[in-house]
């Protein structure tokens, strides 16, 4: 027969692993959220260069940001699945 | 391809560029769940690192100035090499390149954002000039060349950034030939006065040199019509065009237009008398010197009597012998009104807006309330002389001069009239309304009919109206008649009403020689000697 008051302690373990994890990514979230190539196209706007090379640089480094933003999103969600998976269904 | 670039923010962003990647190696992580983020952080760095920042290098490292002439290096040469290059283009070739003539508008604006740049190009402005110039030249062989709307638009951008350069600098215009800087001026938004200063100062460069380029579209057909929504732009253009009036009359292509601006100047909602003379005056001076817009030309305008004739409906009667408003000599009013009435159209213009010549009438002849019977009658007879006697030949220049004179004589009839005995209001519209204007197949055979008796029409009109005046007031004794009616089948209309006029004088309370009297002839005494004045003047 089983330590019933063993369980408690693994899941308080558990629990205290999967927040060290979900902040350790929502940190990595902030991190990406506070890269300067977020702030690039600020960078290279129609006063610094115009022509279509300019164009395609600013676009490209617009579409980077979304990715980015888009990942910073996605490290967060995760956290909050870790959360959710160390508290069981 | 790179079009323009400012070396020193350019050098920043490759600055910028380094320290994201360097902040963005930093990152890591042993956790799965992050790759996918890590991922697209190191496909962002790869792509700075791998193809912006190289890019960026390479034009800063490289030589624009040798380059093709798209490239723009933002810096005091730069700009004194793209500023020769413009001279280069093949002009005809980028008008019909929407693409093209958007990279270069870009570029234009660019430099509008670097104002000291801006002024090492204006420093040397040739290249500027020379683009204008061809442009302005290709633009108008191209007018009608229905270009699609992209080339449309990318042209009107193209000539807007062009137009940045002017800047307040407006003397930049006066580099250009007269039509490049027409083309500029709707883009430089200028209102009022210094529209029309800028307007006139282009149309009489272009006339200084007319003759070798008759051929439209010219300068004033571009910014004429500027004018047309400013009054005030209006106003000042023919003060202006009033020391030269080429610039109205022989400098656009568009008649319509001209006759616009003057009309619109001179409304007398706008402007009062003395200000519609220092307009009109110079103009009709002008024709009156036998200058005329230039015939068989894109310049000819057919018209200009009738421009003439509805400027001057409003304000008629400052052409008579004895108003002082425009400070005229008589003799030029007479030349004046002559250009209108020899004309068949223009006096049937005249005749035909009567109710304008009716409402100037009313306004002028109002001085503090009351009319000046003097002036009137004076114009009166200057016009009848020159309608009915220099013209008697003339059936239908006879019968609308008539006309002319019955319009001037309702109105008057209608107007408060300064008696010594105070003011009466007009009514002695019905006593002209009341007759025939005059019978047609006498007035044939007898001129003097027709100028007779529109003096008898106007006096016995004034006479009818003081005579109510006096019954209103009550004052009037008992018994005293009615004055006399003109009578037009008499066989001399004003010694008949004289005649009968004398008889009625005994009438009143001291007869002729009574103050009622004395009023009646201050009323009708006008009619004499004043018409006799116009006419004398209108003899020349």
């Amino acid at each position: 027969m089983s330590d019933p008051s063993a369980q408690p302690l693994a899941t308080a373990s558990a629990l205290a692993a999967a927040s060290a994890r979900a902040g350790e990514l929502r940190r990595l979230a902030a991190q990406v959220e506070a890269l300067r190539l977020l702030d690039l196209h600020r960078w290279a706007g129609d006063e610094v260069w115009i022509g279509p090379v300019a164009w395609q640089c600013r676009e490209q480094l617009l579409a980077h940001r979304r990715l980015l933003l888009f990942a910073a999103d996605g490290l967060r969600a995760a956290a909050r699945r870790v959360e959710q998976g160390a508290l069981g269904p | 391809m790179m079009l323009a670039y400012d070396p020193l923010r350019l050098a920043s962003l490759l600055v910028q560029m380094r320290g994201a990647i360097e902040s963005a190696r930093r990152m890591h992580s042993g956790d799965p769940m992050a790759a996918d983020a890590l991922r697209a952080v190191r496909r962002a760095v790869g792509a700075v690192e791998h193809t912006w920042a190289p890019v960026v290098r390479s034009i800063l490292a490289g030589d624009p100035l040798a380059a093709g002439v798209e490239v723009l290096r933002l810096d005091a040469d730069g700009v004194r090499a793209f500023a020769t290059r413009l001279a280069g283009l093949d002009h005809e070739q980028l008008l019909d390149d929407a693409e093209r003539m958007g990279e270069l508008a870009a570029m234009f604006q660019m430099l509008d954002a670097h104002p000291a740049l801006a002024r090492d190009l204006a420093d040397d402005l040739d290249g500027w000039v020379a683009l204008c110039d061809q442009l302005a030249h290709t633009y108008n062989l191209l007018l009608d060349d229905s270009p699609t709307a992209a080339v449309a638009a990318a042209r009107a951008r193209l000539v807007g950034a062009l137009a940045a350069v002017v800047g307040d600098d407006l003397w930049r215009l006066d580099l250009l030939t007269p039509y490049a800087a027409a083309l500029l001026v709707p883009h430089l938004d200028l209102r009022g006065v210094q529209l029309a200063e800028v307007a006139h100062g282009i149309v009489a460069r272009w006339c200084d040199d007319m003759h070798s380029s008759l051929q439209a579209p010219l300068p004033a057909d571009v910014v004429l019509p500027l004018l047309l929504t400013d009054p005030v732009a209006c106003t000042e253009y023919v003060r202006l065009a009033g020391a030269q009036p080429a610039t109205l009359f022989q400098a656009s292509s568009d008649a319509e237009v001209v006759h616009r601006v003057v009309l619109t100047a001179t409304d007398p909602a706008r402007v009062d008398a003395a200000q519609a003379g220092e307009l009109l005056v110079p103009l009709f001076e002008w024709y009156a010197d036998g200058n005329r817009p230039l015939e068989y030309t894109a310049v000819d305008d057919p018209q200009w009597r009738l421009l003439l004739a509805d400027a001057l409906t409003p304000w008629l009667l400052h052409l008579s012998p004895l108003d002082g408003t425009w400070a005229l000599a008589v003799d030029d009013k007479r030349r004046y009104l002559q250009l209108l009435v020899a004309d068949d159209a223009s006096l049937a213009r005249l005749v035909a807006d009567t109710e304008a010549v009716r409402a100037g009438l009313t306004r002028s002849l109002l001085r503090d309330g009351v009319v000046d019977q003097r002036a009137f009658a004076a114009l009166i007879g200057m016009v009848s002389e020159l309608t009915i006697h220099r013209r008697y030949a003339d059936e239908q220049a006879r019968a609308e001069g008539h006309t002319l004179l019955m319009t001037a004589i309702t109105t008057v009839a209608t107007l408060p009239l300064s008696t010594a005995g105070g003011l009466v209001v007009g009514a002695g519209a019905e006593v002209v309304g009341g007759f025939a204007p005059f019978d047609p197949a006498r007035a044939a055979r007898d001129e003097e009919y027709v100028q007779t008796y529109s003096r008898v029409l106007i006096g016995a009109a004034y006479l009818h109206a003081l005579y109510g005046h006096w019954q209103r007031e009550g004052t009037l004794p008992a018994g005293v008649p009615p004055p006399p009616m003109p009578d037009p089948d008499a066989e001399w209309p004003m010694g008949d009403f004289h005649r009968r006029l004398e008889g009625w004088l005994h009438t009143l309370p001291g007869g002729a020689a009574g103050a009622r009297g004395q009023q009646v002839v201050a009323v009708v005494g006008p009619w004499v000697n004043a018409v006799d004045v116009g006419e004398e003047a209108g003899r020349g």
